[in-house]
This record gives structure tokens, C-alpha cells and sequence, in this order.
């Protein structure tokens, strides 16, 4: 029980480690504490800006914390690096997953569910199929479990490691 | 060159009154260059007499210029890095095709935000968001981490780095919680050292920069379990009184470059 409650209040540690491991020239180690340390980090970062968000939602007498008000809640805590790339990604992301009137019906009458699925939008247009055909890997979106593979699949192929800080490093310590 | 050389002659035909005065100039220089940059090369103690004098100041001035250059390259690159790193994240954002699949799991986020009591429904976009803003802050706390990890000469990222990133920078303020305060103490004393046992006085660090004998590694201090609240108080609380743990690893040391992600998962 203590366990499982545990482990559900952090990200999990393999995915944790490989979103690092983008960042950091291949030489590099990472100690045992480092890796637990970014995981209670990561989460405080989520409940940080859940609760500024949330009070805006308090405030203006809504229910539904949205990522408007995430993105709002960013800004006022000093991650405005954050937003500005996030509303561009929000915006994309509506795009892909069809128009925002269906995305509210959807988020309103099933609340409990984690990700939309291109097969619960009756209207959605052929040119939004193509794009669902690139990565389609969750057919049972209700699994946890599932969620997981996800994970570890989209980090194997889903994202390439486009960024080298160290490439135009020199200087050798050893 | 040559004037400062004159004003020194002339101060040292003068009264002892001005060779104290060039002595405290000697002084006032010493000690900055060790304590600027660490490649800064070491300088022999000034002497009385007056060649090695002249050439101990020109020498001085020489590393200190030196300290200062690198300690501006070092910060220009620093800076170079993150404008870097968030002028790919817009890219990387433009180049986006795949919503589907996240780097982290978007059940475990909306567990995380349902943690709060007072939050009551969350729209299905939130945790899409937080799953790319997560890994944006992953990211960005790793690499300002790694910053102060090469600062120290070091191939291994502690946790002492995420303190000092975490220190550096105010909108982090939100994390002191999760460092001991050791580590922040030790941080905030804004001097760049290695994190070695043997203690050295400040004029002997270019000296021995490099122990010549490297520690032996002890058992790095795992935590069994996270814990929760109150404990996590009393844990971080007994952690306090602890030295900071030396973590140097032997140079021969055989690589592991990355841990079976299962049997992490396992442990966690």
C-alpha cells in the first residue's frame, strides 16, 4: 500500500533518466540520489504550479483547472520560458486532435480518461487520419500498464535527440 | 609594463612607507586568482628583492587577467547553452507530429495534480501540457546541473549539482525544500571547489587542484523508500548533521553508462 501510494507520487524513474540523458554528453554518469532527487523535483514542479493554477480557477468560480490556466500559472511563477513554447505546442496539439468544440465535449463526459482518441471524434476530417497514422500505439487508452509501454516506445523511437550542447566542447577534464 | 616597473623602483627608493604600500599591493592580488578560476596557473610568493618583485606583479597581473578571461568564457558559454537549449525546444515544438505518445505517462501527472485536495477536475489538455513542460524542466534543471558538475572537474552528476542549480536561480526557489540545507549552505558560499575530503587552504588550491591520491568511493547513500511528509521532514533532518558525502569516482572505474530501465523501475 505505502509502496504503491510511494511510487505514484513521482514520475517513473526510467523515463525520468532517459529525458537526462538528451541533455548530457555521453560520458557523463549520473549518481543513484541525482536520479531520486529530479523525481521529487519533477513532482513538486507539478503540485507548484497545479496549486497556482487551480487558485485562478478558484477565483473566477470554474470547476475545471485547463491548460489555459496552466500556462497562465507558468507565467505568474517565472516560467515564462515554459509558456510561450507550450501555447505553440497547445495550439499544434489542438490541431492534431481535432476541433477544441469536440475537445470540451470530450474532456466534460469522459473526465476519468488520460489522452483523447482520434476514434472518439465522430467528425473528425480525413487530413487529422494522416496525421493520427504517424504514432498510433494506444488502442487501450484505459491501461495503465499501457500508458507505461507508451513511454518506453515513444522514448526508443518517438523523440531523437536533436540538441548537442557539448558538441563544440573541447576541453577534456580527464 | 615599463611605468609600472618605474613606479615600483621609485617606491622602493623611497620611504618604507611605500614598500609597505607596494607590498599591500602585491597582497591584494594574491589571494583573488586562486579563488576566481580554478585553471588560473599558481604564482610563487612574492620575495623582497627587486627583479623576482617586478616579475611577481607582471605575473600576477598576467593570471589574474587570466582568471577574469576564463570566468567570463565560462559564464558567455553558460549562457550560450541555455538560449541554445530553448531555441531547440521551439524548434523541436515546431517539429512536433506525434501527440499520442508522451515521454511521461499522463495518468501518473493527473494522480500527482489530483494530490492537491482542493483541485477537482482536470481538462484532458492539462496533463498533455505538463507532460511537455515536465520534460522541458527535466531538461533544464539537468543541464544547469551538469554546469556545476563540470565546474567541479567531475563526470558524474550529483545531487550537490542540483543544489547549486536549484540556488543559482530564483524560480527554483519552490524546490529548497527537496536539497538538505547543507548542501545549500555549502553552495551559497559561492566559491566553485571540488568536492574532495582533503582539506586545502584557498592559496594551496591551484596547487593540488588534482589529489594526488583520489578517496575511496564509499557505498553512495541510498534511500530505501521514499518518504512521505513527516518523514520526509525527519529524514532530510537527520541528513543534516552529515558531511558532505566525497563522490569521486577511480579514473579506471568501469563505465555504466546506463542502468537496466526495468530494474530501476523496480527499485522505484
Amino acid at each position: 500500500m505505502a509502496g504503491v501510494r510511494e511510487q505514484d507520487q513521482y514520475m517513473p524513474i526510467a523515463n525520468v533518466i532517459r529525458i537526462m540523458r538528451r541533455i548530457l554528453p555521453a560520458h557523463a554518469k549520473i549518481s543513484d540520489d541525482a536520479k531520486e532527487t529530479i523525481q521529487e523535483c519533477v513532482s513538486e514542479y507539478i503540485s507548484f504550479i497545479t496549486a497556482e493554477a487551480n487558485e485562478r480557477c478558484q477565483r473566477e468560480q470554474r470547476k475545471t483547472v485547463t491548460a489555459e490556466d496552466v500556462l497562465w500559472a507558468m507565467e505568474k511563477l517565472g516560467f515564462d520560458n515554459y509558456a510561450h513554447p507550450l501555447s505553440l505546442y497547445l495550439h499544434r496539439y489542438r490541431k492534431t486532435e481535432g476541433e477544441p468544440a469536440s475537445a470540451r465535449r470530450a474532456s466534460a463526459s469522459a473526465s476519468p480518461s488520460m489522452q483523447m482518441h482520434p476514434r472518439t471524434h465522430p467528425h473528425s476530417h480525413p487530413p487529422n487520419y494522416s496525421h493520427h497514422g504517424f504514432g498510433m500505439f494506444d488502442f487501450d487508452p484505459s491501461s495503465q500498464g499501457f500508458y507505461r509501454d507508451d513511454a518506453s516506445s515513444s522514448g526508443s523511437g518517438g523523440f531523437v535527440a536533436s540538441f548537442d550542447p557539448y558538441a563544440n566542447i573541447k576541453r577534456d577534464p580527464l | 609594463m615599463d611605468k609600472s616597473e618605474q613606479t615600483q623602483q621609485q617606491h622602493q627608493h623611497g620611504m618604507g612607507v611605500a614598500t609597505g604600500a607596494s607590498q599591500m599591493a602585491y597582497s591584494s592580488h594574491y589571494p583573488t586568482a586562486p579563488m576566481v578560476a580554478s585553471g588560473t596557473p599558481a604564482v610563487a610568493v612574492p620575495s623582497p628583492t627587486q627583479a623576482p618583485a617586478a616579475f611577481s606583479s607582471s605575473a600576477h597581473q598576467l593570471a589574474y587577467q587570466q582568471a577574469q578571461h576564463f570566468h567570463h568564457q565560462q559564464q558567455q558559454h553558460q549562457q550560450q547553452q541555455l538560449q541554445m537549449f530553448w531555441s531547440n525546444q521551439m524548434q523541436e515544438i515546431e517539429q512536433t507530429i506525434d501527440f499520442k505518445n508522451h515521454s511521461l505517462p499522463l495518468a501518473r501527472i493527473k494522480k500527482i495534480m489530483k494530490a492537491d485536495e482542493d483541485v477537482r477536475m482536470i481538462s484532458a489538455e492539462a496533463p498533455v501540457i505538463f507532460a511537455k513542460a515536465c520534460e522541458m524542466f527535466i531538461l533544464e534543471l539537468t543541464l544547469r546541473s551538469w554546469i556545476h558538475t563540470e565546474e567541479n572537474k567531475r563526470r558524474t552528476l550529483q545531487k550537490n549539482d542540483i543544489a547549486a542549480a536549484i540556488s543559482r536561480n530564483d524560480v527554483f526557489d519552490f524546490l529548497v525544500d527537496i536539497i538538505p540545507r547543507d548542501e545549500l549552505k555549502e553552495e551559497g558560499l559561492g566559491i566553485t571547489k571540488a568536492t574532495i575530503p582533503l582539506v586545502n587552504s584557498p592559496a594551496d588550491m591551484p596547487y593540488y587542484y588534482v589529489p594526488p591520491q583520489h578517496p575511496v568511493v564509499g557505498p553512495p547513500g541510498m534511500i530505501m523508500g521514499k518518504p512521505v511528509g513527516a518523514e520526509q521532514a525527519t529524514l532530510y533532518s537527520t541528513q543534516q548533521p552529515r558531511p558532505p558525502m566525497a563522490f569521486m569516482p577511480w579514473p579506471h572505474t568501469q563505465p555504466q553508462q546506463q542502468q537496466p530501465p526495468q530494474h530501476q523501475q523496480t527499485d522505484s
